[in-house]
């Protein structure tokens, strides 16, 4: 008994010690105490984004930035001022040469201390691969999490209204203004949960007539959806060859060499900045309801971010891969340097925004009697979310360009959540809409994961097809970047080796994926009989309640 | 903290940890929320009855529509008023660590108006009519409601909710352990 006395202060203890050191902890509570659960998902998401970041941030600057910097010397800035400035937010001239580009990473094995040698291209590859191994376990274990929940939670949820009537007061809330606003939000959900029970019924009592009307209204959205997108993707592809075309800009001015070499990522954060809302508006004749118009504008929105990014790698590789290899610069460290500018662009998005949009708004709106009916900005979750994964997508596909994306993410996501907490707390209204979290937050975790996977498609390409510059990087003596790991295995002792030779081979992989697949499908098809199984129980309890009424009556 | 401190002699605070989901760093925290209520009528006794008005005045009952049914569930006494072993109860009950089932079983009882164990059609008419606050839902509308929860959660079809059928209920909702929640 004393023991698990002890044990049960042990665990007290360790709580004590995490409540003072838990990050942010009463940013959550002012917030939550402002918005109710919904906001605070969103700061949720960026904690643990950030959490996982400084994992990655950490495996990349041990193994990675720290040895190559302390191992070779190859550092010379000398340039005036403002081309300091510039090359530094274009990621050109001095910062080329640095530990920031793929380019600059050495290819041998650098000498370190007495007999210890670090093979940096190999440590390289395995870097990389430790970070998309790392993010998708944490990624995977967190869905997961998420999944079980859900299976608890009825197979419909927005029509659950258990859950939508006992659920519906925050208690946390302390805010008087807000909490009349969420009596009104009530009042609203409950009046369209109903509206949504007979849009289910008149979907059910649509003619014919009506459904091809609707569906050709619906091909025809979505071919327009199309036609937007490849306008997007050509426009990336204009600005990104017209960019890379004429290299010469010394002579104009500093601002105007700051445009061109920002054309891209400005073209692409304008992209994907205005073609939302237009898929918001155009998502309103499709007649949805509530819960699909939000989904099918999600994923069309997540598709539009992925192909641009996508779009961009395809261009820069075609545009500089030229037939005699030596003769063109290094690709990969252009890349990075696009990559590079379109997260400083990200998040100069986000301070820009705030700055020059929402503070001033705020104050018009308060100040002036014009503006009133502008009226209160509301919080985004979903938008600001997508804002995060976008971010993210950027540190998978371009760590491998510029190892230093990581550690300015990190740096990126500590700021935004100040900045994002201050404009939340000062220039927000408290959304009429309550959001669900339970819903959202898996849903957001799947579109991660979905956006994880095809990140890694092109990294995965880069590693094992595509050839690497011959005058740069860590792998320019090899045909391609996976041709190092059979030949730095060769200083291995041949145990090792033989056992990595047996883990890569076809004979081992094939049967493991096929066995993770039956395994996927074993436990779907357990999840689903477990689903029926629910069902007739409920059923049976259903006629027992009937069965005792019976009785009852008789007695 | 350190008038905190000689407030309550160690056995007490163990007691009380023993006793609560918190730990005794919180529970002096507790302390000093109620303290801070009426610091007079708590310095001269502390184990006196404040009365639900003043119980009220905490910033997250003050705008909850349930402040009167939570004030009376906590209550030893059955009237509202809350002594500061009642108001610990209650700031453990809604506190993070709480499990579910302890916030379930209290949950019942804060929206069963009547107290006869049962959440019956009248309840639920009061739950919902006090969550939209102001603007109440059309008569028509709110039979909707009322007929839609009851065919979900009324498993023995007797038109009101037993504490089995709430708990059922509550068990397919994901968002109830999250808004029932107060942090401290």
């Amino acid at each position: 008994q004393k023991r698990a006395r002890w044990k049960k202060g042990m665990a007290l203890s360790w709580r004590e010690f995490r409540m003072n050191t838990t990050l942010w902890r009463s940013a959550f509570k002012r917030i939550e105490g402002h918005f109710g659960a919904g906001v605070v998902m969103y700061f949720k998401f960026l904690k643990w984004m950030f959490q996982l970041n400084i994992l990655l941030f950490l495996l990349v600057l041990l193994f990675l930035v720290l040895p190559e910097a302390l191992l070779t010397d190859n550092m010379n800035v000398s340039s005036s001022a403002v081309e300091l400035v510039v090359d530094f937010l274009q990621g050109t001239g001095w910062m080329e040469k640095t530990v920031m580009f793929y380019g600059d990473y050495s290819d041998q094995t650098l000498a370190a201390f007495a007999n210890w040698n670090y093979n940096m291209p190999l440590a390289n590859i395995v870097i990389i691969a430790a970070i998309f191994l790392v993010s998708l376990l944490v990624m995977v274990h967190n869905t997961a999490r998420g999944f079980r929940e859900q299976m608890f939670a009825q197979d419909d949820a927005s029509r659950n209204y258990g859950n939508k009537v006992f659920s519906a007061w925050d208690f946390s809330m302390e805010d008087p203004k807000n909490s009349l606003l969420r009596q009104k939000s009530n009042h609203w959900s409950f009046i369209s949960l109903l509206e949504q029970e007979r849009y289910l019924e008149k979907i059910k009592g649509r003619t014919t007539k009506e459904k091809c009307k609707l569906w050709s209204v619906r091909i025809l959205i979505n071919f327009i959806v199309l036609c937007f997108l490849g306008g997007g993707a050509y426009l990336i592809y204009f600005a990104t060859t017209k960019t890379t075309e004429s290299s010469d800009f010394s002579t104009y001015s500093f601002f105007l060499q700051l445009l061109i070499g920002y054309a891209v990522s400005l073209t692409i954060t304008v992209l994907n900045s205005t073609l939302p809302a237009l898929f918001k508006f155009l998502v309103k004749f499709e007649d949805y309801s509530a819960a699909w118009m939000l989904n099918m504008t999600l994923i069309r929105t997540v598709f539009l971010r992925l192909a641009s990014l996508t779009m961009l790698v395809i261009t820069l590789y075609t545009e500089i891969t030229c037939v005699p290899q030596d003769s063109c610069g290094c690709w990969e460290t252009k890349v990075g340097q696009e990559l590079y500018k379109l997260v400083i662009t990200d998040f100069l998005v986000v301070v820009g925004v705030t700055f020059l949009v929402e503070f001033p708004r705020k104050f018009l709106v308060t100040k002036c009697k014009i503006f009133k009916m502008v009226g209160q900005q509301q919080f985004d979750i979903t938008k600001n979310v997508l804002d995060l994964i976008y971010g993210e997508s950027l540190l998978w596909l371009g760590t491998f360009f510029c190892p230093m994306i990581p550690i300015i993410t990190v740096i990126k996501n500590f700021f935004v959540f100040y900045i994002k907490q201050a404009t939340v707390l000062v220039n927000y209204a408290p959304s009429q809409v309550a959001v669900v979290a339970s819903d959202a937050e898996s849903f957001f975790l799947i579109v991660l994961l979905a956006t994880f996977c095809v990140t890694a498609i092109p990294i995965l390409y880069i590693v094992f097809r595509m050839s690497p510059s011959k005058s740069c990087g860590p792998y320019r003596i090899y045909d391609t970047v996976y041709d190092i790991l059979p030949i730095a295995m060769e200083g291995f002792p041949p145990v090792i080796k033989e056992i990595c030779d047996w883990l890569f081979s076809a004979m081992i992989l094939i049967p493991l994926f096929i066995v993770l697949c039956l395994l996927i499908y074993y436990k779907g098809q357990m999840a689903t009989s477990y689903k029926e199984m629910i069902g007739k129980l409920r059923e049976q309890l259903l006629m027992e309640g009937h069965d005792k009424h019976f009785l009852m009556k008789q007695v | 903290m350190g008038s905190g401190q000689s407030v309550f002699t160690d056995d007490e605070l163990e007691d009380y940890q023993e006793l609560t989901y918190f730990t005794k760093k919180e529970i002096l925290n507790v302390y000093k929320r109620f303290a801070a209520l009426d610091p007079e009528a708590i310095a001269a006794n502390k184990n006196t009855h404040l009365p639900q008005h003043i119980i009220e005045e905490i910033p997250e009952l003050k705008v909850n529509p349930f402040r009167d049914r939570i004030c009376q569930v906590f209550s030893s006494s059955n009237d509202g008023d809350l002594t500061f072993e009642d108001f610990l109860d209650m700031m453990s009950v809604f506190s993070e660590n709480a499990p579910k089932n302890v916030k379930v079983e209290y949950a019942f009882r804060i929206y069963d108006f009547d107290g006869d164990d049962l959440i019956s059609s009248d309840d639920l008419k009061q739950v919902i009519d006090r969550l939209t606050g102001d603007q109440k839902l059309p008569e028509e509308d709110m039979q909707q409601m009322i007929e839609n929860i009851f065919g979900e959660a009324d498993l023995d079809d007797d038109d009101s909710l037993s504490f089995a059928e709430f708990e059922h209920v509550i068990s397919k909702s994901p968002d109830f352990v999250n808004s029932f929640r107060i942090r401290l």
